[in-house]
């Protein structure tokens, strides 16, 4: 793993190495935690990659060496070893480098090695490239906790004899490059925060500041150095590095987190963008917000209410048209009803003014013909025989004599006299329409009193011939006088009506 | 957050105020409230995005609210107003379907 070395002048200042050695030669950059910046020297590079192999292939022989001191020296080292075996087993050469890192991770204090640890597994995260193995690492890193930096260190004592100078140097890198995590931990402001806890700097740092240069920033040396950094914090100085300065405390975390955030996903960095942080941007946001549901709700509630006030011209104009259609429309819809009702009234007064006429004309009729009885003004006559018998010719006089006079119903003795009526029979034994009839004879006829009487007593009139057949007759004039016989006419036989000319 | 909080505030206060609106401006708000829709979506997808500045998005609100209402006034002068404002909503639709689309995608993964 070629590191790109971002150099940064804190750690080559840094005369702290617990060792007391001076680095020049910078950091190995696999000692370096996930801190996004390889700051050393470009010599470290090299050397920490030379150092990294060297370190991966005693490995082994250092996990052997490490049992045969550790008998000696402790007892837990034997697991650590053990431990460490365990995952460099299967690992690659990097992850072997990567499990020494946590095999050699600094047994000083109990911050350090927390946060040492916890460095493998924010590597593990954060370094894209690396095939680092973090559970290998966390759990070569947990357990030889404290115990494994013995074993690591007389592993490097007893390796080769390069790897011995080597890990010398790489126990200064070492040491310092526990530094910035050591930095990157206490700029965390925790000593055994998470990985998690490290992306809080980097927000309160950056409130408000656009997250794409640190994106940039840490993207790429987070990438390169990730499995590199997390070789680097395995180390003794731990402690020591602690207390350095923390100059490349802030630029660290400000790195870490952000790549972290973007590789989790969109939900980490909706979360965090809704953490309430007061700045100008979530202000303005939120009175940009504030107005635009303010807006909102007016809208809905007004919609809810239109109006022609607020509507478009062309809106109106349309409305305008359709209305008028409809009115003239109702309009002609109430000229056809009007004439429809003025006809059917004209057409029942019509029907009832037919009704009338026929009413009264049969009224007429049926009285001129004896089929209806009738009153009115009249005369009585009653003829009597003291010395003879009256003639139906004589009565047939009478008759005659009224009917010029106009006398519109006449009744003799109980009967009527119609259109057809005859006088038959003898004198004495008149028969009237197939009645006998006897003296005395009483007429009663509905006319004008005052031209029947005189008119039957003209000389030689009607009632001379009554005298002149021996008969005595009497008229009196009556102002009401009833004629209540009636007489059916059967219905002509031969006779048809002439059809009614048509107008 | 305090964007959340600021929409709360302004619905509420919609509510309780109940104002009503300008003869004059009612056209106009409807697009408005629209275009201020299609910034705020803006603004979240470049927030979801990591590329969100306060500046651009307040221009952009700005400038969309009243370049919307702009298009609208004008298109009644000219006496296609009905069409303008058709043409304007359709276009602010798609947009605040492709912000959608795509804090959908930072959200989901899908």
């Amino acid at each position: 793993m070629t590191d790109e070395p971002t150099s940064d002048a804190p750690l080559p200042t840094t005369a702290d190495p617990v060792n007391g050695a001076v680095h020049d030669a910078a950091p190995h950059p696999l000692d370096e935690p996930l801190t996004a910046q390889v700051w050393h020297p470009d010599d470290a590079a090299p050397a920490a990659d030379e150092t990294a192999d060297d370190a991966d292939e005693t490995a082994p022989d250092a996990d052997q060496a490490a049992d045969d001191q550790v008998g000696a020296d402790e007892t837990q080292p034997a697991s650590v070893a053990d431990g460490d075996g365990a995952p460099r087993t299967g690992a690659d050469a990097s992850d072997e480098a990567g499990a020494d890192a946590p095999g050699d991770m600094p047994a000083t204090g109990g911050a350090e090695p927390g946060t040492a640890q916890q460095r493998p597994d924010e590597g593990d995260d954060v370094a894209v490239g690396a095939a680092w193995d973090g559970e290998e690492a966390s759990a070569a890193s947990e357990g030889p906790a404290g115990t494994s930096s013995d074993p690591a260190r007389g592993a490097d004592g007893t390796g080769h004899g390069d790897s011995d100078a080597e890990a010398e140097e790489r126990d200064e890198p070492d040491d310092l490059s526990p530094v910035q995590p050591a930095e990157a931990a206490t700029g965390a402001a925790a000593g055994a925060d998470e990985s998690g806890v490290a992306h809080e700097p980097p927000d309160a740092d950056d409130a408000g500041d656009p997250d794409e240069p640190a994106l940039a920033e840490a993207d790429e040396p987070v990438d390169v150095d990730g499995p590199s950094d997390v070789d680097g914090p395995s180390d003794a100085d731990g402690p020591g590095i602690l207390d350095e300065p923390s100059d490349a405390g802030p630029p660290v975390p400000a790195d870490e987190p952000v790549p972290a955030a973007s590789s989790v996903g969109g939900w980490t960095a909706l979360g965090q963008a809704l953490r309430p942080r007061l700045t100008t941007a979530q202000l303005l946001a939120g009175v940009l917000c504030a107005v635009l549901g303010f807006a909102l709700v007016v809208q809905v509630q007004h919609h809810g209410d239109t109006s022609l006030e607020g509507m478009r011209q062309a809106d109106l104009v349309r409305m305008l048209d359709e209305t008028t259609d409809r009115g003239d429309a109702l309009a002609r819809q109430e000229s056809n009803l009007t004439s429809e009702r003025d006809e059917l009234l004209s057409g029942s007064d019509r029907r009832q003014a037919a009704l009338d006429a026929l009413r009264r004309t049969a009224t007429t009729q049926g009285i001129l013909t004896g089929r209806l009885p009738a009153e009115g003004p009249g005369v009585i006559i009653t003829l009597t025989e003291p010395d003879g018998a009256i003639r139906p010719l004589t009565m047939l006089d009478v008759l005659e004599e009224l009917r010029n006079a106009g006398a519109e119903a006449i009744q003799l003795n109980g009967h009527r006299i119609t259109a057809s009526s005859a006088f038959t029979g003898v004198a004495g034994a008149v028969v009237l329409d197939g009645a006998t009839l006897k003296a005395p004879f009483t007429w009663i006829a509905i006319g004008e009193p005052d031209a029947i009487a005189p008119a039957l007593q003209i000389p030689g009139g009607a009632m001379a011939a009554v005298r002149t057949d021996g008969g005595e007759g009497s008229i009196a004039r009556q102002s009401h006088v009833e004629v209540s016989a009636v007489r059916v006419v059967p219905d002509p036989v031969y006779a048809t009506p002439v059809p009614v000319a048509t107008r | 957050m305090i964007a959340v909080i600021g929409l709360v505030v302004g619905v509420v206060a919609g509510l309780w105020l109940q104002p009503t609106v300008p003869i004059e401006l009612q056209p106009y708000l409807p697009i408005a409230v629209v275009a201020a829709l299609d910034a705020l979506f803006g603004g979240l997808r470049a927030m979801l995005d990591g590329i969100f500045d306060d500046r651009v998005f307040l221009t952009s609100f700005l400038s969309n609210v009243v370049v919307a209402a702009l298009i609208v006034f004008l298109g009644d002068q000219l006496g296609v107003g009905q069409q303008l404002s058709t043409a304007v909503v359709v276009v602010l639709g798609i947009r605040i379907f492709s912000n959608a689309a795509s804090i959908r995608r930072h959200l989901f993964k899908a």
